[in-house]
C-alpha cells in the first residue's frame, strides 16, 4: 500500500477515528476529578458525535451512487452507510442526551459510561461501512464488548450484573456461531470480502449442502443481534436488567447497525442464494411477529414490555428483507428511522418516570400520568400510537411501507398476517395509553414498592424536565409526528441509500 | 379555497392545544369557534357553486414506493362538498353550543384548565373528519379514518376521572379496531388486485375486478364482492351497524357535544360516505350490495326496537343514531346513492339538533339524563322544547304525502324506503316497522320530558333554567336545517332523475365504460356529450384490449373512472323505479309515522300505566329489548368469559396474575396458552436460552435441507 | 499420514473440549482446554503455519490459561462449582445436538467442495507474508482490534475497581423482597451472595445459578 493508498483509507474512515479519538479524550476527561464533569463529558461526547456526523456528510458520496472502497476493499463509503451512521449517531447522542437523569438518579456516574458508548458507536459505524465478513465482525465484537460493559454498568445491582453476564455468554456464542459461519464462507469462495462474495455466489450451485451450513449459521449469528425468534431470548432479561439509556441504545442504535450488515449481506452478497434463505427467513419473521406481540401482551414490567414490542418489530423489518427488492429495503431504512425516533422517545419518558431501580419499572409507572403531566402523557400516548402504527404518526407509514413492498413483491399471505399481528401488538400499547389516561396514579406501585412517593394521593412528584431530556423528547416528538405527515421526503432519502446498498 | 376549510380546524387545534397558555383559555375557544364558521362558510360557498367536473387539487406528493406514488390531494365533487357542508357546519354550531355547555363541568375542578384542551379535541376531529371526507385515496382515507378513532377515543374518555367513560373510550376503540382491520385488509387487497390505490384508478378497474377471481381464506371470491365486503366491514365498524354498534351506546359517556358531533352527524357516517364514494366498486359487487341492504335494515330494526324502552335520554338518541345509520346503509346498498346521502345531510341537521337539545335539557337539569326524573318541562324551558319538537317531527318524518310539504325526514326517509321497496321486501318492511318504533320512541322521549308532572328530585326541578344564548343559537340554526333541508334539496339528491344527475356530475344514463368490449347499452339521451363520452370509451376500449394482451395484471391499465361523484350502472334502475312505486308503498311511512305518534301519546299521555303493565305482561320481550337483545351478554358469553375462564385456570395452574381484565380481548382464548409456553421457555436459565438457539439452527438446517436447494 | 494425524489431532481437541464442558472440577476444565489449545496448535503445524502454532501456544496455553487457572484457584469457586450442575433438560439438550451433529454430519459429508476444502496449502507461508498481510491488507482489522482491546482494559477496570459508595446499597438492593416487581416470582436470589464486591468478571459460571431466574414464568 502506497501512501497515497493510506491518506486515502484514513480519510475514508475519519468519522471512526474522529468518535475513537473522542473517546480517548473522554477517557482522559474522566479521570479529571470535577463538580461539573458529567457535564463536560455530555458535551464532549455531543461535540465528537457532532463533528463526526460532519465529516460523515462531508464525505458522503455525490453522486450518490458512487461507492468508495478503501482499505483494501474492507471499507466502504456509500449512501447507505451514509445513512446508517446518521441514524447511528442521533441514536446515541439522544442516548447520551437521556443518560444524565438516569446515572445521577442511580448515583452511578462515572465517566467511562460515556467513553464506553462511543467506542460503541464507533464497532457499530464499522458494522455499517464494513465491506469484508472480517471487518463487520470486528466491528460487531467492538460495539457488543462496550454493550456488554454497560449493561453491567450498575454492578450494585443484581439485575444488572445477572443480565450482563447473560449477555456476554450467549453474545459470544452467537459469534462462535457466526464465527463458524463465516469460516464456512470463506472456505466456500476463497474470500470474505463481499464484493467478491457477491459474484462467486452468483453462479453457485444452490443444491451444494456447505452452502446451506454456511448461510445458516451466518444468519443466525446475525439474527441473534437483532433479536429474532427464537433467538431472542436474551432480549428481555438483557433489556430489563441494562441501564435503561443503555435499554434504548441497545434497542436502537445496536439493532440498526445489525440490520445493516444483515442487508448488506443478504441482499447485497448473499442475494444469489435466496431461494435458500427466504422462505426460512419468512418463518422467522412470523413467528417473531407472533411471539412478540402475543407475550407483550401479559408483560407488566415496562422494559419487559418494551423488548418483546421490539422483538415484533424486528419480525415486521424482516418482511421488508422478504421482499428482496429496492422497496423493500428503504421500507426497511425508512422504519428504523421512524422507529428510532418513537423508541427512544419512549425510553425517556420511562427515564422521567422512573424513581429508583428497586422498585423495578412495574406498568403501573405510568397510570395516571395524564392527570400529573399532561404534555408527557400526549407525547407517551403519540409515541405509543406510533409504535402501534396507528396512522396520524410515523410508525403508520413505517409498517405501510413495509407492506406495500411486500404485496409488491407477491407475498399477500405474508402481509396479511403482518396486518393482523400488528392488529395484536396495538393492543398493549393501547393499555399503556389506557394506564396513562385511566387509571389514577396509585400511591404506590403494589405492595413492595419503595415508599419514597410521598403522602398517597399526589403520588408522583412533579417530574424535572431538565434541558436535555426537553431536546430528547422535541427531537423524538417531532420526529415521529413528522416522518407521519412528510413520509415521502424521509422515504427519499431511505431510498437513495438503499440503491446504494443494493449496488455492490 | 378547499386547502382553507381543511387547515382551519388543524389550525385552531394546534394554537388552542399548544397555544392556549400564550393566549388564555378563553381566546383560545374563540379562535377554535372562529375559524370553524369561517370554514362552514366557505364550504358552503364551494357547495354552492361546485363545477360539475372532478377536480383534484394537489398539496403535496405524500408517498413514494415503488409502483405506489400518491400525492396527498384533495377530491372536489358533489360527495365530497356535500360532506364538507355537513361537517364543517354542525362542527362550528357544536363548537359554539360548547362555550355555553363546558363552562362549568362537575367532572373537574374549577382552576384545571379543561376546556382549551376540549376546543382543541374538538378542532382535532374535525381536521381529520375533513381529511378523510376530501381524500383522493384510500391510505389518506385511512389516515382520517384512523384519525377520527383517535379523536373520538379522547373525547369519548375526556372525562378521564370517570372510569365508566374510559371503558367506553376503549370499547369503541377496540371495536373500531376490529372493522378497521377489514378496512385495511380491504385497501390492500385493492392495491394488491389494481396496484394503485387512488380512487381514480379503482374506479377504473372496477369492472375488471368484477370479471377476478381471487383466493382468500378458505375459499375463491369474486374480487369486486370480497373488496368491498371487506371496505364494508370498516364501515360497520365505524357506523355503528349490527354486531360492530356496541360501542356507540357507551360512548354516549363522552361529552353531550361530542355525541352530537362524532356520534350523530359526522364519524359515524363516515361508514355510509365510504360506501357511497366507492359507488363505482359497488355497481359491480352484486352480493355486496345485498349484504349493506340486509345488515342496515336489520340494524335499523335493531336499533329501533331497543330505543323503545331506553330510559336514559342520550342512549335513545344514540339508538335512534344506530337506526338511522341503517336506514342510510339500506339505500346505499340499494344503489341509490343520493338518498343515502340526502339522508346523511338532513340527519346530520336532525340528529344533532336532538342531541344538542338534549345537551340543553342535561345542562338544566344539573346532569340528569334519566328521562323518569324529567317530566313537564315543556314550561321551563320552552325554546329548548321547541327545538326538541322540531327535530322529533323531522326523524319521524312529519310531512304531507304527496306534496312537497314536509320536514327534513319527511323527504329523506321516505326516499330511502321507497328504494327499498324496489330492491327487497325485508328492507321495505324493516324499515317501515323501523320507522313506526322510530316514531313511537321520539315521542315518548318528547312526552316524558316536557308533559306531564315533574318526576325526580324536585330541588333540580325547581333550578331548571334555560340555556345560555351561546346554547340556544345552534339549536335555532339546525332547526332552520331539520325543517327545510329536505324540501331544498330533495329534487337535486332524490326527486329529481335529471337534476340528481347534474348535482352529481354524473354524464346521461349511458354507460361510461362496461368492460373491455365498451358496449353501450342505455337510453337515447342525444347531444354532444353522449357521443364524447362514448368515443372515449370505445378509444379506451382498445387500448385496455391492447394492455390486457400484453399482461393480464395491469388491471387499470387503459380503463377511465367514471365520470361523477357517485356512480350509477346502466342497468340500476332503482332511482327511477323508486319514484314509481305504488301509492301504498309511499304512504306506509307516514301511516307509521301516525301509528307510533298515537301508541306513545296514548301510553305517556292519556293511560300512563300502560307502559308498566305492558312491560308487566310481556315480561320477557321487555327485558330482550331492555337488554339490548342481550348483545353485551352474548358477546360477553362467547369472547369475555371463556378468555377470563382459560386465563383463570391458567392462573391457578401456573403462578402468575390473570390477564388484565381491561382486555376482554376478542381473540384471548388461545394467547395465555401460547404467551404461557413463550414464558416458559423465557425462565432466566442460560442454558435454555443456548438450548433455543441450538435447537433453532437445527431447524432451520432441517428446513433449508428439505425446502431449500437440496432436492 | 496427514490425514491419520489430523483425525488423531482432531478427535483429542474435540474430546478435550468436551471434557471442559462435562467436568465437574473447574481446574480440570482449564486443563482440559489446555489439552485442546495444544491439540489446535498442533493442528496448525499440520497445515503449514508453525508461527501460528507458536503463537497459539504462547498467547493461550501460556497467558490466557494460566490466568485462567490462578483466577480459579484464588476465588475458590470450586465448591460452588461442584454443586451447581442441573441435569433438568439434559436429555432433550443431548438429543437436539445429536441431530445437529448428525444434519451437519450429512451435509458435510454430501458435500463435493469438501475436499478442495481440506487440500494443504501450497507452501506455508513465512511469518514475512504474514506480517505483510496483516499490516496491508488486514489493517483496519488490525487497528480496530487494538481498539477492541483497549476497550477490554476499559471494562475490566470500571468492574474491578471498587466504588467508594459500592457499599452503602448492594445488600438491600439484592434482597429479593425489594428487589421483585409484585407478581414476579420471589425465589431466594442467591448468585450476588457467591459474588464478591467487586464484580462478575471473576465469577465465571453463577448465571445458572436456579436463583437467578430473571425471567418470568407466564
Amino acid at each position: 500500500m502506497d501512501t497515497d493508498l493510506i491518506a486515502a483509507s484514513v480519510r475514508a474512515s475519519s468519522p471512526e477515528i474522529i468518535v475513537i479519538i473522542g473517546a480517548c479524550a473522554a477517557l482522559m476527561l474522566s479521570l479529571w476529578p470535577h463538580q461539573d464533569q458529567q457535564k463536560y463529558l455530555t458535551w464532549l461526547s455531543l461535540i465528537t458525535i457532532l463533528l463526526a456526523s460532519a465529516q460523515t456528510l462531508q464525505l458522503s458520496p455525490r453522486p450518490v451512487n458512487i461507492v468508495e472502497t478503501t482499505y483494501s476493499g474492507m471499507f466502504v463509503v456509500d449512501a447507505f452507510a451514509t445513512y446508517f451512521k446518521m441514524l447511528l449517531y442521533l441514536g446515541t447522542a439522544l442516548t447520551i442526551l437521556m443518560s444524565g437523569k438516569f446515572l445521577q438518579t442511580e448515583e452511578a456516574v462515572k465517566g467511562e459510561y460515556y467513553v464506553l458508548l462511543l467506542f460503541a458507536l464507533a464497532g457499530t459505524m464499522i458494522m455499517v461501512s464494513g465491506a469484508d465478513l472480517l471487518i463487520i465482525y470486528i466491528g460487531l465484537e467492538l460495539q457488543a464488548l462496550s454493550i456488554y460493559v454497560l449493561t453491567g454498568f450498575l454492578k450494585t445491582r443484581g439485575r444488572s450484573v445477572e443480565a450482563a453476564l447473560k449477555y456476554v455468554i450467549l453474545g459470544a456464542f452467537s459469534s462462535g456461531i457466526l464465527l463458524y459461519g463465516l469460516s464456512l464462507i470463506y472456505g466456500l469462495t476463497g474470500s470474505t470480502q463481499l464484493g467478491v462474495l457477491n459474484s462467486a455466489l452468483a453462479t453457485a450451485d444452490l443444491s451444494e449442502p456447505m452452502l446451506i451450513l454456511a448461510t445458516v449459521f451466518l444468519l443466525v449469528g446475525l439474527l441473534f443481534k437483532i433479536g429474532a425468534v427464537p433467538f431472542h431470548m436474551w432480549v428481555p432479561d438483557i433489556y430489563e436488567g441494562a441501564p435503561t439509556p443503555i435499554t434504548a441504545y441497545l434497542s436502537v442504535a445496536s439493532k440498526t447497525a445489525a440490520f445493516a450488515v444483515l442487508l448488506r449481506v443478504f441482499m447485497g452478497s448473499l442475494i444469489g442464494l435466496e431461494p435458500l434463505w427466504s422462505s426460512g427467513l419468512a418463518a422467522i419473521a412470523v413467528a417473531t411477529m407472533a411471539l412478540g406481540s402475543l407475550v407483550a401482551l401479559v408483560q407488566d414490567n415496562i422494559k419487559r414490555l418494551l423488548a418483546y414490542s421490539s422483538i415484533s418489530h424486528v419480525g415486521f423489518l424482516l418482511l421488508g428483507i422478504i421482499a428482496g427488492t429496492t422497496s423493500g429495503m428503504s421500507a426497511i431504512l425508512l422504519y428504523l428511522l421512524i422507529y428510532t425516533f418513537m423508541t427512544l422517545g419512549l425510553f425517556a419518558i420511562v427515564i422521567l418516570l422512573h424513581r429508583d431501580v428497586r422498585a423495578g419499572e412495574p406498568l403501573t409507572l405510568f397510570s395516571g400520568l395524564a392527570q400529573s403531566h399532561a404534555g408527557l402523557a400526549f407525547m407517551a400516548m403519540i409515541f405509543l400510537f406510533s409504535l402501534a402504527g396507528i396512522p396520524p404518526t410515523g410508525g403508520f407509514f413505517a409498517k405501510f411501507y413495509v407492506l406495500v413492498a411486500l404485496i409488491d413483491a407477491g407475498h399477500v399471505t405474508l402481509a396479511v398476517i403482518a396486518v393482523l399481528l400488528s392488529a395484536v401488538a396495538a393492543w398493549f400499547y393501547l393499555r399503556l395509553i389506557m394506564l396513562i389516561y385511566i387509571q389514577p396514579a396509585e400511591p404506590t406501585t403494589g405492595s413492595t414498592a419503595a415508599p419514597a412517593t410521598g403522602p398517597t394521593g399526589h403520588a408522583r412528584a412533579a417530574i424535572l424536565l431538565s434541558a436535555p431530556m426537553r431536546l430528547v423528547l422535541l427531537f423524538s416528538f417531532s420526529g415521529t409526528v413528522l416522518s407521519g405527515i412528510f413520509p415521502a421526503w424521509f422515504l427519499a432519502m431511505a431510498r437513495q441509500a438503499s440503491l446504494s446498498g443494493l449496488g455492490n | 379555497m378547499e386547502t382553507i376549510i381543511l387547515f382551519a380546524p388543524l389550525v385552531g387545534a394546534i394554537l388552542a392545544g399548544f397555544g392556549w397558555k400564550v393566549i388564555g383559555e378563553k381566546p383560545a375557544q374563540y379562535l377554535t369557534v372562529g375559524l370553524l364558521f369561517l370554514a362552514a362558510l366557505l364550504s358552503w360557498i364551494v357547495f354552492i357553486w361546485l363545477e360539475p367536473e372532478t377536480r383534484t387539487i394537489t398539496l403535496f406528493r405524500w408517498i413514494e414506493s415503488g409502483s405506489l406514488s400518491i400525492d396527498w390531494a384533495i377530491r372536489m365533487d358533489r360527495l365530497t362538498a356535500t360532506m364538507l357542508v355537513v361537517v364543517t357546519t354542525v362542527s362550528s354550531l357544536v363548537h359554539l353550543y360548547s362555550i355555553g355547555y363546558m363552562a362549568h363541568d362537575e367532572n373537574f375542578s374549577d382552576n384545571e384548565p379543561y376546556r382549551a384542551r376540549f376546543f382543541a379535541y374538538l378542532s382535532f376531529f374535525t381536521f381529520t373528519m375533513l381529511m378523510l371526507v376530501t381524500s383522493d385515496n384510500l391510505v389518506q382515507m385511512f389516515f382520517g379514518w384512523e384519525g377520527v378513532g383517535v379523536a373520538s377515543y379522547l373525547l369519548i374518555g375526556f372525562y378521564f376521572k370517570k372510569p365508566s367513560a374510559n371503558a367506553a373510550a376503549m370499547k369503541a376503540f377496540i371495536v373500531n379496531r376490529v372493522g378497521d382491520f377489514g378496512f385495511a385488509l380491504g385497501i390492500f387487497g385493492l392495491f394488491y388486485m389494481v396496484d394503485s390505490i387512488r380512487l381514480e384508478d379503482v374506479f377504473a378497474a372496477a369492472p375488471k375486478l368484477a370479471e377476478t377471481q381471487i383466493s382468500f381464506l378458505w375459499a375463491e371470491w369474486n374480487a369486486a364482492n370480497l373488496l368491498m365486503m371487506l371496505l364494508f366491514i370498516g364501515a360497520m365498524g365505524k357506523s355503528a351497524q349490527l354486531f360492530l354498534h356496541t360501542w356507540l351506546p357507551d360512548a354516549m359517556e363522552g361529552p353531550t357535544p361530542v355525541s352530537a358531533l362524532i356520534h350523530a352527524a359526522t364519524m359515524v357516517t363516515a361508514g355510509v360516505f365510504l360506501v357511497a364514494r366507492m359507488s363505482p366498486l359497488m355497481e359491480y359487487a352484486p352480493y355486496a350490495k345485498d349484504f349493506i341492504v340486509i345488515v342496515g335494515a336489520t340494524t335499523a330494526l335493531f336499533a329501533a326496537s331497543v330505543g323503545l324502552v331506553q330510559n336514559d335520554i342520550k342512549r335513545v338518541i344514540a339508538y335512534s343514531t344506530c337506526s338511522q345509520l341503517g336506514y342510510m346503509f339500506v339505500a346505499a346498498g340499494a344503489g341509490v346513492y343520493g338518498a343515502a346521502m340526502f339522508h346523511l345531510l338532513t340527519h346530520a341537521f336532525f340528529k344533532a339538533l336532538l342531541f344538542l337539545g338534549a345537551g340543553s335539557v342535561i345542562h338544566a337539569m344539573h346532569h340528569e339524563q334519566d328521562m323518569r326524573n324529567y317530566g313537564g318541562l315543556r314550561k321551563k324551558i320552552p325554546l329548548t322544547f321547541a327545538a326538541m319538537v322540531i327535530g322529533t317531527l323531522a326523524i319521524t318524518g312529519v310531512g304531507i304525502p304527496f306534496t312537497y310539504i314536509g320536514f327534513a325526514g319527511f323527504f329523506s326517509k321516505d326516499a330511502i324506503i321507497e328504494s327499498a321497496y324496489v330492491v327487497s321486501d325485508y328492507a321495505f318492511w324493516m324499515l317501515v316497522i323501523a320507522a313506526l318504533f322510530t316514531s313511537f320512541y321520539s315521542w315518548r322521549l318528547i312526552f316524558m320530558t316536557f308533559f306531564g308532572e315533574a318526576r325526580g328530585d324536585k330541588h333540580t326541578h325547581d333550578h331548571a333554567h334555560e340555556s345560555p344564548m351561546s346554547m340556544l343559537v345552534p339549536l335555532g340554526v339546525l332547526s332552520l336545517g331539520a325543517i327545510f333541508s329536505g324540501f331544498i334539496f330533495y329534487s337535486s339528491f332524490f326527486g329529481d332523475v335529471e337534476k340528481s344527475r347534474e348535482f352529481f356530475g354524473m354524464p346521461e344514463h349511458i354507460a361510461a365504460v362496461e368492460g373491455e368490449g365498451g358496449e353501450t347499452a342505455g337510453s337515447s339521451h342525444g347531444g354532444e356529450a353522449e357521443a364524447e363520452v362514448a368515443d372515449t370509451s370505445e378509444h379506451n376500449a382498445e387500448e385496455t384490449v391492447v394492455a390486457m394482451s400484453e399482461h393480464n395484471v395491469a388491471m387499470a391499465g387503459g380503463a377511465v373512472a367514471p365520470q361523477g361523484a357517485i356512480y350509477m350502472r346502466a342497468d340500476n334502475m332503482v332511482l327511477e323505479e323508486a319514484h314509481e312505486v305504488a301509492d301504498w308503498v309511499k304512504l306506509s311511512p307516514f301511516i307509521a309515522m301516525l301509528l307510533g305518534l298515537g301508541t306513545a301519546y296514548m301510553f305517556y299521555m292519556r293511560r300512563p300505566d300502560w307502559p308498566r303493565r305492558l312491560a308487566e305482561a310481556q315480561k320477557p320481550l321487555y327485558l330482550f329489548l331492555l337488554n339490548k337483545w342481550y348483545f353485551d351478554e352474548i358477546f360477553d358469553v362467547i369472547f369475555v368469559r371463556p378468555a377470563m375462564a382459560l386465563g383463570r385456570f391458567l392462573w391457578k395452574q401456573g403462578d402468575e396474575k390473570t390477564i388484565d381484565g381491561g382486555l376482554n380481548g376478542l381473540a384471548m382464548g388461545v394467547v395465555p396458552y401460547l404467551t404461557r409456553m413463550a414464558g416458559r421457555a423465557q425462565s432466566g436459565y442460560l442454558f435454555h436460552y443456548a438450548f433455543a438457539m441450538v435447537l433453532g439452527i437445527a431447524i432451520l438446517i432441517t428446513w433449508m435441507s428439505i425446502g431449500g436447494g437440496v432436492e | 499420514m496427514e490425514r491419520e494425524f489430523f483425525l488423531l489431532l482432531a478427535t483429542v481437541a474435540t474430546g478435550s473440549g468436551f471434557l471442559v464442558v462435562v467436568a465437574k472440577d473447574p481446574i480440570h476444565s482449564a486443563l482440559a482446554l489446555v489439552a485442546c489449545f495444544v491439540q489446535i496448535a498442533a493442528l496448525f503445524i499440520l497445515l503449514g503455519a508453525p508461527f501460528l502454532a507458536v503463537i497459539q501456544i504462547f498467547v493461550y496455553v501460556g497467558a490466557v490459561m494460566v490466568l485462567f487457572l490462578f483466577v480459579i484457584m484464588m476465588l475458590n469457586v470450586r465448591q460452588e462449582a461442584l454443586t451447581r450442575f442441573i441435569p433438568s433438560g439434559a436429555i432433550a439438550a443431548f438429543v437436539v445436538t445429536l441431530v445437529l451433529a448428525v444434519e451437519m454430519g450429512l451435509l458435510l459429508s454430501w458435500s463435493s467442495d469438501l475436499h478442495q476444502l481440506m487440500a494443504p496449502a501450497a507452501e506455508p507461508p513465512s511469518v514475512n507474508a504474514l506480517s505483510l498481510a496483516l499490516f496491508q491488507d488486514y489493517l483496519l482489522p488490525f487497528e480496530v482490534a487494538s481498539v477492541i482491546l483497549l476497550v477490554a482494559l476499559v471494562g475490566a477496570v470500571i468492574l474491578a475497581r471498587d466504588d467508594e459508595k459500592a457499599d452503602a446499597s448492594p445488600r438491600r438492593a439484592l434482597h429479593p423482597a425489594q428487589g421483585r416487581v409484585p407478581g414476579r416470582v420471589a425465589t431466594p436470589d442467591t448468585m450476588p451472595d457467591i459474588l464478591p464486591d467487586n464484580g462478575p468478571d471473576t465469577g465465571r459460571e453463577p448465571d445458572n445459578g436456579p436463583g437467578t431466574s430473571g425471567g418470568m414464568r407466564r
